[in-house]
Parts: structure tokens; sequence; C-alpha cells
């Protein structure tokens, strides 16, 4: 017990914006198109913002989407989901892509995930989750659209 | 400030390997073509000073692609995942889930993400490793290009 006032308290800062918490409660086409890292083209979904982040702070970051197929046009038409820091602009921190196994139109897929970095800044950031897709308007977001963040203090302190 | 002292401060450790962080494909930066006899270990993190009423929480994150070409695959590939504690290949099983494409096409991406908790380890440090494997398919059909990202949090026990 008298170690309690040395205990760890590693969770310092949470934050969340869940835009739409239900499959069906978003509706947003899809029409940019993927072409390369240097032109991505990405349209932003929602943003956090984390603020009084220290260097040796970590930031751990999660997302949750539902998609849908709206067109056969294309086979298994393709989907990436972008972390940015600092605005709908700024630097990615994040890449992950996930497709339709199947292309039937109506078609429901929800997509996760989860990453880190550390070594920031110090002070606030925003963080952005944005998306981008293979083909124009085959694919549509539909929700959830959850996107939340810890900031983390170093360990031992 | 004097109520300090009854605040609960669950999270007591965190640690994460995020050995790439851009799709592979576009990033070039990482190709793991996987086997169907054995796991290819992915990253690995560690956590110390662990007590028994402690719990983990694992997450992670990986993509992953078919490699060849779709004429050449007779039937839909599935990749495991699994998490191992302290010494892989052979130590402690503590999660394995398994994902698939549905209609495989040459390139096709996926994202798995899965979480994972235990508690009523034995106190002390230990590692936590991600590897994958192909479990329906052929050597090299399936293959890890990144990102990878493999965190672990150690949580107190409640009430404290």
């Amino acid at each position: 017990m008298s170690d309690s006032h040395i205990k760890e308290r590693l969770l310092k800062y949470f934050n969340f914006s869940e835009p739409g918490s239900m499959s069906g409660s978003v509706s947003l086409p899809l029409m940019n198109i993927f072409q390369s890292l240097q032109d991505v083209n990405d349209i932003p979904l929602t943003t956090i913002n984390l603020e009084h982040i220290r260097s040796n702070d970590r930031v751990l970051i999660q997302a949750t989407v539902g998609w849908q197929v709206t067109s056969t046009a294309n086979q298994n038409p393709q989907i990436g989901f972008l972390i940015r820091r600092d605005g709908p602009g700024g630097p990615i921190v994040f890449i992950s892509v996930d497709t339709t196994g199947n292309t039937a139109i109506g078609r429901k897929y929800t997509t996760a995930l989860t990453c880190s970095e550390t070594g920031l800044i110090p002070g606030n950031h925003s963080y952005t989750l944005t998306t981008v897709v293979q083909f124009a308007n085959e694919l549509v977001i539909t929700g959830p659209v959850n996107l939340d963040a810890w900031v983390i203090d170093e360990n031992g302190t | 400030m004097s109520e300090r002292n009854n605040k609960e401060r669950l999270l007591k450790q965190f640690n994460f390997n995020e050995p790439s962080n851009i799709f592979g494909l576009i990033s070039n930066t990482m190709f793991i073509p996987l086997q169907t006899a054995s796991e290819t270990p992915l990253t690995m993190i560690n956590l110390d000073k662990i007590n028994a009423n402690d719990r983990v929480l694992i997450q992670a994150t990986v993509n992953w692609i078919v490699a060849v070409a779709t004429t050449e695959i007779a039937t839909n590939p599935e990749i495991r995942f699994t998490i191992r504690r302290d010494n892989p290949p052979i130590s402690n099983l503590v999660f394995t889930t398994i994902d698939s494409v549905g209609t495989p096409t040459q390139g096709e991406a996926t994202t798995t993400s899965l979480f994972h908790s235990e508690k009523g380890l034995t106190p002390g440090g230990h590692s936590y490793t991600l590897s994958a494997q192909i479990v329906t398919g052929t050597d090299n059909q399936l293959v890890v290009v990144g990102p990878i990202h493999l965190a672990g949090s150690l949580i107190d026990e409640n009430g404290t």
C-alpha cells in the first residue's frame, strides 16, 4: 500500500470521434482514385485532437470503418485507409489496404486497424482518418466510423 | 489534487513494434512470403514486471496479399495468425485466428486486425511474438507486405 503513490499511470489522454456508430449511419460514395504514395488523393472521414504530448510519449491509434460494394464494374476493388497527422494534408502515419472478397452489390465489410508512433514534436497534434479507393464509384462508406487514440507516457514514470 | 491517491491508474506499461507502417505494394519496404509447414515470425514485443493479477492486452494489424496469378489459385487460401508467449516457435500458443479471401485475385490486399487478452501469468517478464502461416494453400501463395503493428498493454487489477 505504501507505494501506491508511485504506481504507474501511463494513460495521459484519450480522445475519440465516432461520427457513425452503426452500419448504414453514414453514406459517403468514394470517387477518389488510388494512384501512388505521391498522389494518394485521400478524403477525410474524421479527426481527433490530442494535447500535451511529449516527445517520449507513445500514441496508440485505433479505427473501425464499415463499407459496402455498390458496383461490379471491377473485380475485388481495393480500399485504403490512412492515418495522417496534423490535418488532411499532413504526414502519413499509416496506410492499410483491404479488399472485397466478393464483388456482389450490397456486400458489406468491416476494416479495423491499429497503429502506434512515438518521437513526436511536443505539443498538440491531430490525427485524421482518411480513405482512398482503387476505382471510382464502386465502394461507399456506410458506417460505423470510429477513430480513437491514447497518449501513453513513457514506461517507468 | 487531494483525490489523486484515489484515482484509478491501471495502465502500467505499454510497448509496441511497427516494422512497417505503409502498405507494402506502394512503399516497397517489406515482402515476407508465408509457408504451409511453419510459422513465420513477423514481430515481437516485451513486457516486464508483470504481476499475477495483471491483465495483458495485445493488439495487432497486418496487411497481406495474394501473390500468385489468379489462374494458379485452386482454392481460397487461408492465413493463420498466432500469438505466442516467450520462446517461439514451440512455446505457449496463446491466440490464433484465421482469415481468408473470398474470390482471390493477384495482388489483392487484406487488412487483418486482432485483439487478445490474458491474465494469470507467471510474474516477471514475458515476450509476445506475432507469426503468420498458410493453412490452406501452397507455399508463397500469401505474402505479408506490411504494415505490421503489434502493441501490448499491461493493465493493473481493477480497484487499485
